[in-house]
């Protein structure tokens, strides 16, 4: 799971009011390095919920993200790698995320983050 | 320019310069045929022939599709004219309503040649796309047309530093290499005045000739197709090979239901004779071609006849039937049928029953306008084949899908995933995520105003494979106590799902795009048909939803599928999603008040209704 899925992901437990943001447990993660593209980041980031993202990140070790994004800081190519890296290249493995309210947990395997609900939840 | 000049201008053409030994005998008999030919087949003046009039502004560039998926040809154009050049009406690039039956042909004025090139880069139903220089009823009739093309459209090319070469190609049937030899040099001879020298290898400029023959009489007058078949009122009619061999399948099938038989009875049959014949030493003994001399030179002459008459019946055919259309046109750019090539089925590492061939993954990522820098997600990702193209065009994916067997690999039958397919082409794995796309499942944010740029997808209709949602088959899975009895941590719980009817299905599909896409985000996802009763009633539609265009591949008689795309043209209004849900589901509600009503509707629009709800119950069957 990259930190760009987590982001939109949410709890929808029967009765949950703010599912979001999930708190994410790791057991294991990894860095999977793929290009950059700008253009792709420059556009997601106003449908990021930026302090989510900053926060996940910092969790999992990518400091160094600002508090708020300027159009300024989308053309540095300095911000851009840090960004795409936490956003697309962190990808946790083996962990699970936790919803804030319930304490639903939906447990992540091999990257793939299990978001089924059971029978009764639904 | 006159119909009867054309028409002489035609034999000119053919017979001048082709070589003599190899074609004396259509020449010959052609001058008498070929005038009252060509008046009746072709239309009246050459300028009202969409293909070839004269008119170099509006008709400077010709398109040539493949042969595969005619329904697509138009659709996918419009796509990518969109995509690459920003064009939303392709009536100002070309008149759909030109194209003629049985030809793959368009005259059209892109906006530039990087257009035509950036729209070549990606189609997989384009051939080429040319830039005419001369159009004709014959090679000498476009040569004339040629002298009064536009210079700037020549001079470039003709400079002495430029290097150049000519090439032949017919659509409609073979030509031999002498006939491309006696083109190439009629058209050398001619003059083109290209003033540089000629490269085979790497020429700045292609002058293709093409010629264009009316492929139909020609495939029904070959005499080795046609075969009789007896009826059962003792008619005699004459069909096509392929035909016949279709009906003596269904006449086997037929006897050996008769008999009882199914298929696997028949297949435990096969495998006991295979292994009789292994201990007696071998199958037995087909029997012998008659060795005596005499039948052996019948059999030689029947051949032979077969091959005269079959040599007659083309010569006629060719003779009757010249080109249609001659174009002298510059290649600008070649489509790319190679892409999908390059990743094949045949070679993919994870495979799946309904893994979607890459031509069509091609075209459904091009009808969905996926560019680079996008986000994009398939809600039934099943093997990832739609995401490899939308990877290939540089969007992020995500894969959603609610078998968890499919996400994580099928232990035990291989371990290959969706991810091997990835790493295999060398591109980024797309994020994949188990996921209830139904709307009891929405674990998607929707953050304001959506976030997709395409959503793309094949749901499983049950023909292959089957849909599923959370939910319980009663029958089946043990009730949720028993389990909860022994602690929720327990991982050995299962979530449950239960089949998921094809309707509610679409409707749920076409509600979440509604919610999840941008304004201009394209949904493209596939319905299975019954072609001889689909009515367009079936289709869910959204307030939000557009329906951009809608094309089917012919599948086994009767079925098809089509393939829909949908842009959304409004933000989705929360406050509406009840009668949003209304619309979508509307199609849902006549079949199931149909059935309450047991078939008899309401008299007004009684024929829709009744049309509707046999093409649901059609559509339910198929899902079976």
């Amino acid at each position: 799971m990259k930190l760009l899925t987590h982001n939109m992901l949410k709890c929808n437990v029967k009765g949950v009011n703010n599912g979001y943001p999930l708190k994410i447990e790791v057991t294991t993660k990894e860095i999977r390095e793929t290009e950059m593209n700008p253009a792709f980041l420059q556009g997601i980031v106003e449908k990021l919920e930026w302090p989510v993202f900053r926060a996940a990140a910092a969790q999992l070790g990518e400091e160094g993200l600002p508090e708020a994004v300027t159009p300024e800081l989308l053309e540095q190519e300095d911000f851009l790698k840090k960004f795409h890296r936490a956003l697309l290249e962190v990808v946790v493995v083996e962990g699970a995320l936790i919803c804030p309210e319930s304490g639903r947990k939906f447990t992540i395997t091999n990257g793939i983050p299990n978001m089924l609900l059971n029978e009764d939840e639904v | 320019m006159a119909q009867t000049e054309n028409a002489s201008e035609v034999e000119d053409g053919a017979a001048g310069t082709q070589s003599a030994a190899a074609t004396t005998t259509t020449t010959n008999t052609t001058t008498t045929a070929t005038t009252g030919q060509v008046e009746a087949t072709s239309p009246a003046t050459m300028e009202e022939d969409p293909l070839m009039k004269p008119d170099f502004e509006r008709g400077r560039h010709l398109v040539h599709f493949r042969d595969k998926h005619p329904d697509f040809w138009v659709q996918e154009l419009d796509a990518l004219l969109d995509l690459t050049a920003g064009v939303k009406d392709s009536a100002s690039v070309y008149d759909k309503s030109s194209m003629q039956e049985g030809l793959p042909f368009v005259r059209a004025n892109f906006p530039s040649e990087e257009c035509v090139k950036a729209i070549c880069a990606r189609s997989m139903c384009i051939k080429a796309i040319y830039e005419v220089w001369g159009a004709g009823l014959s090679l000498d009739g476009a040569f004339a047309q040629m002298s009064h093309c536009p210079a700037e459209r020549r001079e470039p090319f003709a400079q002495e530093d430029k290097t150049w070469c000519v090439r032949v190609r017919a659509y409609g049937r073979k030509i031999s290499n002498t006939e491309e030899q006696a083109r190439r040099e009629s058209l050398l001879a001619m003059k083109p005045g290209l003033r540089g020298k000629v490269s085979l290898t790497e020429p700045d400029c292609i002058l293709w000739v093409i010629d264009c023959y009316n492929t139909e009489p020609l495939r029904k007058s070959n005499p080795v197709n046609q075969q009789t078949w007896t009826r059962e009122d003792g008619e005699v009619e004459l069909i096509s090979k392929r035909e016949k061999k279709r009906r003596q399948r269904l006449a086997w099938k037929e006897e050996m239901r008769a008999k009882g038989m199914t298929r696997r009875k028949i297949t435990k049959e096969k495998i006991a004779r295979r292994e009789r014949d292994e201990k007696t030493g071998g199958p037995p003994s087909k029997p012998q071609p008659p060795t005596d001399a005499d039948a052996q030179a019948a059999l030689e002459q029947e051949r032979l006849d077969k091959q005269e008459q079959y040599t007659k019946a083309l010569h006629a055919a060719r003779d009757q039937h010249r080109p249609t259309h001659v174009f002298i046109a510059r290649a600008i750019a070649t489509g790319s049928r190679s892409l999908a090539e390059s990743y094949t089925l045949k070679k993919r590492a994870f495979l799946g029953p309904t893994s979607m061939e890459s031509t069509m993954s091609f075209i459904m990522a091009n009808q969905a306008k996926v560019d680079a820098g996008q986000l994009v997600i398939d809600p039934f990702v099943g093997t990832g084949s739609l995401l490899v193209p939308c990877t290939v065009f540089g969007a992020v994916c995500q894969g959603g899908d609610i078998d968890f067997m499919l996400l994580q690999g099928r232990r035990g039958v291989t371990d290959a995933t969706v991810n091997d397919t990835f790493d295999q082409y060398k591109l980024p794995r797309p994020d994949l995520l188990r996921l209830d796309f139904s709307p009891r499942g929405r674990s998607l944010r929707e953050p304001n105003g959506g976030i997709y740029d395409a959503i793309v997808c094949d749901p499983p209709y049950g023909i292959r494979a089957g849909a599923k949602k959370v939910g319980r088959d009663v029958s089946k899975r043990p009730l949720i106590e028993d389990v909860a009895a022994q602690g929720r941590e327990d991982i050995a719980y299962i979530a449950p799902v239960q089949p998921y009817e094809t309707m509610e299905l679409m409707a749920d599909l076409v509600d979440a795009s509604a919610r999840l896409l941008k304004v201009g985000g394209r949904l493209v996802y596939l319905l299975p048909i019954d072609r001889t009763c689909f009515v367009e009633e079936i289709i869910p539609t959204h307030p939000c939803l557009t329906l951009v265009a809608r094309s089917v591949e012919p599948l086994r008689p009767p079925l098809g599928r089509m393939l829909i795309t949908m842009e959304k043209t409004a933000p989705y209004d929360y406050d509406l999603a009840d009668e949003y849900r209304a619309e979508t589901r509307r199609a849902l509600v006549i079949s199931e008040t149909a059935q309450a009503d047991n078939g008899a509707t309401v008299d007004e629009q009684a024929a829709a209704t009744a049309a509707a709800v046999a093409s649901i119950a059609k559509l339910r069957e198929i899902g079976r």
